[in-house]
């Protein structure tokens, strides 16, 4: 089927619905350090905790794309008062990670980037054990084992709201949405961010506990492994489908306050300054 | 002007410059009442010279009040005869006394509250120990003040000399104050006039049911340290000296300067890596904005400190809490200008962790690494005399073998130490090494100088065999041999040319540099392995087999250490265990059983220690024979080493 370059006004707008279909991997949380969350943190956001979460997962069915392989790492947050979190940078590969980074970055203000190769983010299991893995240039930045039975720590139940096959869950996360312009000496600049906030709900299909070992490092161009892990807390496997509500506009951080925490999370060491200009 | 000059808290009088800090050592019962183990413990401060004694946090309320299982408590006309008996008890002694009074917030458990919710200025749970958290609402922020006025007037009722209203360390009065933690948009939050509203209208409520003239002291975080972990709208030096300003407008009597909040709470109870005195500074910058008298806490362990403290006009009560815990006697001592003889706490944080391990459960008491009296003040009575010269042995100096030797010479025995090397304190001098660690070494020293005021024989660099300890015809021999370090012989390459000991990186026998290094085991001192290699310029990992990294010590000390892991960018991996040594690398598995290789030059083995004792088999013909410490169970803490030393040289 061919499609045209001009659509009509109807055509010509983005899926409005944000549903992460049949999402399965492996989910992870360790205790990380205090300091270096909130060092990471763009304002106002404020450090809740120093758990840090993470996911390896392939989304099957996206309502806005084919399916594909996304791994992030996650802090807990304050803003207001309200608990919530924070992603702080999200890997993608396979066919449908390039409209997910688009629409994640355009739309949501998600620090994603795409990994070249799909099997970049990869997760095998052999029987009770999953093992996930996220490369990007050739390089390991996440390797993560989970052994499925119990928690490392009991704790970290409470952590992820008790999830059972059946059961819906909630939360709320914080993105920052960057409006990059040119000024007006022609050099584009970001002139504004958006604060975003917005609900999820998680329904669960599987949820089955067990025992991880966070294996994190970093690269030239992604410092996953700026998070150093004290504790492995816990994780699961589990299948799930994830919506993403309405997103609303909570707050316009100064943008050269906030940039320097976001742009080594949404571009590689050769899109940025190098040397005198 | 000293110590030993007396100073006026509003009208009260109090007789040296000298204050114990609140601590809660767990000797109350669940009632809350002060029990005579609790009035002994205070009333032999008392006696050891102290000017003024706060207690430990004292609820106000039940319910959501309750901060710990043991902890005082005034929320009831019940308890005032037993508060009655505790202001009688020290005033024998001239001194006065304060009840501090609190509410822990969100720092507490449901397990203690029996709520489902705790509460706080705003629904966020503790960064320290997440718990499901509400708001209060503004009726019971108005029963809050009363209950605080109420608890204040019992306290008055029963002699006791004045108030301390805790608006430190992060609880419930501070998580007002803070606006990291209150979120509120009512007239308690939001400007800081509005976050001090509850503390100022506490104060107020006390003073109406008091009287204008009781004695209240107000207990404040300088600053809450929240910048050395990233967040910036925690409470500063600057913001205290305002509420500073606003309590002594309001009639308060006494300012009493701590720092930190739960976040931070390695600035609350320091470990032994803070310099003595840290935190005066602050505390003087508050005292020159205000015209009360100012108390300030801050790592004080000399006299010869605390007198310059006051000579120099710093501050005008010298807050001392561990001190008192080590040396009940540091009053008398430090006022006689004997700074030798006093025990000084070495910040080891034994107490804070052992008071934290009941503090749920209830059922045990604080206890100080180097004073096992602490806290047995009823149990210990009196140190029998009556030794009569007879032999004792004492096979090493490391701190339980100095205890022993100290004790046996106090009781008039005649007491030989054999040490095999040519320093005092075993594994408490190698601790001491560490860059900031030297306070370690406080006991070392105090331990030296008791050996040689009683005489003991001492023997350094000396391997005693079990003949001529037999020749010596000893009526009590004390092995303290200690341990050494495990080096499990099934690893392969574990015999490899590079691997090393934690011992001979600390102690300067072997030198690493520009080399990736890996350090197998995350006790304290594997961390500190690491902590030393990486500063010299190595590039470390450290792998650990259980799930956290960081064991051996109390929270307070493993935070401090994982923090200077963390700004030091030192790779950690718990829940790895080691399987093999390569010459470039070593292979580890995970919990799945997953093998991973780590490239590395060199392989520093730090997993703990394994019991030395080659003498109680040798000496099964004599009577009297204990094994202590290390020698007998490998792998504890100081303070388990010096108890039971000093229990058998108590009992013998
Ligand atoms: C076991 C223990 C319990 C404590 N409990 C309290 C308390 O109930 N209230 C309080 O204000 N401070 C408490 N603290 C803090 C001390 O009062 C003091 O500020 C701290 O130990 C630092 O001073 P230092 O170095 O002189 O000990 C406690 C400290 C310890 C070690």
């Amino acid at each position: 089927m061919k499609t045209k370059i001009v659509l009509n006004s109807e055509e010509a707008l983005l899926e409005p619905s944000a549903i992460m279909g049949n999402e399965e991997g492996i989910y992870f949380t360790f205790m990380s350090d205090l300091g270096v969350i909130a060092n990471v943190l763009p304002e106002p956001l404020e450090v809740a905790s120093p758990l840090v979460s993470g996911y390896i997962v392939e989304i099957k069915n996206a309502s806005f794309g084919e399916r594909y392989m996304e791994a992030m790492l996650g802090v807990y947050v304050k803003l207001n008062g309200k608990v919530g979190m924070y992603p702080v940078t999200f890997l993608l590969s396979g066919p449908g990670a390039e409209m997910a980074t688009y629409l994640g970055r355009e739309k949501t203000g998600l620090s994603k980037k795409i990994c070249e190769n799909e099997d970049d983010i990869s997760i095998k299991r052999d029987g009770d054990v999953l093992r996930g893995m996220v490369k990007r240039k050739g390089a390991l930045l996440l390797d993560v084992s989970i052994k499925l039975g119990e928690y490392n720590n009991p704790a970290v139940g409470d952590i992820y709201n008790n999830p059972t096959a059946g059961k819906k869950t909630g939360g709320t996360s914080f993105y920052f949405h960057t409006v990059l312009e040119p000024d007006e000496n022609g050099k584009a600049i970001y002139k504004k961010v958006n604060l975003i906030s917005n609900e999820a709900e998680y329904a669960y299909h599987k949820w089955e506990p067990g025992k991880v070992s966070v294996r994190l490092y970093s690269s030239e161009n992604d410092a996953w492994g700026e998070f150093p892990v004290f504790e492995n807390m816990g994780g699961a496997y589990s299948v799930n489908d994830l919506e993403m509500k309405d997103l609303y506009i909570v707050g316009n951080p100064d943008p050269k306050k906030v940039i320097p925490k976001l742009m080594s999370t949404r571009f590689d060491k050769v899109a940025l300054l190098k040397g005198e200009r | 002007m000293k110590i030993n000059t007396t100073a006026k808290i509003g009208n009260l009088e109090i007789k040296n410059r000298l204050i114990m800090t609140a601590m809660g050592v767990g000797l109350g019962n669940h009632e809350g009442e002060a029990t005579e183990d609790f009035i002994a413990f205070y009333a032999r401060r008392a006696k050891g010279g102290c000017g003024l004694i706060i207690t430990e946090i004292t609820r106000v309320c039940e319910g959501h009040g309750i901060g710990e299982y043991d902890q005082l408590s005034l929320s009831t006309d019940d308890n005032i005869p037993s508060f009655t008996k505790l202001a009688e008890e020290i005033h024998k002694y001239g001194s006065k006394i304060f009840v501090q009074l609190h509410h822990p917030g969100r720092e507490t458990y449901t397990q203690l509250t029996g709520t489902e919710e705790l509460v706080s200025a705003s629904a966020i749970p503790s960064v320290a120990a997440p718990q499901p958290t509400r708001s209060l609402t503004i009726e019971e922020i108005h029963e809050l003040v009363e209950q605080f006025g109420d608890a204040a007037l019992r306290a008055k009722k029963a002699n006791v000399d004045g108030v301390e209203i805790h608006g430190a360390h992060g609880y419930l009065i501070q998580q007002f104050l803070s606006a990291n933690d209150n979120k509120r948009t009512d007239e308690y939050g939001g400007s800081a006039e509005n976050r001090r509203r509850f503390l100022l209208e506490i104060i107020e409520n006390i003073k109406e049911k008091c009287g204008e003239y009781y004695p209240i002291s107000v207990r404040l975080s300088s600053s809450e340290f929240l910048d050395n972990v990233g967040i910036t709208s925690g409470i500063t030096v600057e913001e205290t000296i305002e509420t500073a300003k606003a309590v002594e407008n309001a009639g308060v009597s006494l300012l009493n300067i701590s720092a930190g909040t739960y976040a931070t709470g390695f600035t609350i109870v320091e470990p032994t890596s803070y310099e003595q005195g840290w935190k005066i500074p602050f505390a003087t910058e508050i005292r020159n904005n205000v015209n009360i008298p100012v108390a300030a806490t801050g790592v004080i362990r000399e006299a010869g400190f605390a007198n310059k403290l006051i000579e120099e006009d710093k501050v005008d009560f010298v807050a001392l809490g561990r001190p008192w815990l080590c040396d009940p006697d540091f009053g008398n001592k430090a006022l006689s200008g004997n700074d030798d003889d006093i025990r000084k706490c070495m910040s080891c944080v034994y107490c804070f962790d052992t008071a934290g391990e009941s503090l749920v459960t209830g059922g045990a008491h604080a206890k100080c690494a180097v004073n096992p009296e602490m806290g047995n003040e009823t149990v210990y009575t009196k140190l029998q005399k009556n030794g009569n010269g007879k032999k004792a042995v004492v096979v090493g100096a490391g701190p339980g073998g100095l205890e022993a030797a100290i004790i046996l010479a106090e009781r008039n025995y005649d007491v030989t130490i054999f040490e095999k090397n040519d320093y005092l304190g075993g594994q408490l001098y190698l601790a001491s090494l560490p860059p900031h660690k030297q306070k370690m070494r406080y006991f070392i020293v105090y331990a030296a100088k008791k050996l040689k005021d009683y005489g003991v024989d001492l023997r350094l660099n000396t391997t005693v065999s079990a003949e001529e300890i037999r020749a010596l015809n000893p009526y009590v021999t004390i092995i303290a041999t200690g341990s050494e370090p495990i080096r499990p012989s099934k690893i392969p390459g574990i015999n490899n040319d590079n691997v090393y000991t934690p011992v001979e990186i600390l102690k300067g026998e072997v030198t690493l540099a520009n080399q990736r290094v890996i350090v197998v085991g995350s006790g304290l001192t594997g961390m500190e392995t690491a902590i030393a290699l990486q500063t010299a310029g190595n590039e470390v990992s450290i792998v650990e087999m259980q799930d956290v990294c960081g064991s051996g010590g109390g929270q307070t000390v493993i935070m401090d250490e994982r923090g200077t892991l963390a700004k030091l960018g030192v790779c950690t991996m718990p829940g790895h265990r080691l399987l093999e040594i390569r010459s470039d690398a070593v292979i580890v598995a995970d919990n799945a059983d997953i093998e991973v290789e780590i490239p590395c030059d060199s392989v520093v083995i730090s997993l703990g220690v394994k019991s030395v004792n080659s003498y109680e088999d040798l000496l099964n013909d004599l009577s009297n024979v204990f094994v202590i410490g290390d020698a007998k169970c490998a792998g504890r803490r100081i303070g388990d080493a010096v108890h039971e030393a000093y229990k058998i040289a108590y009992r013998i």
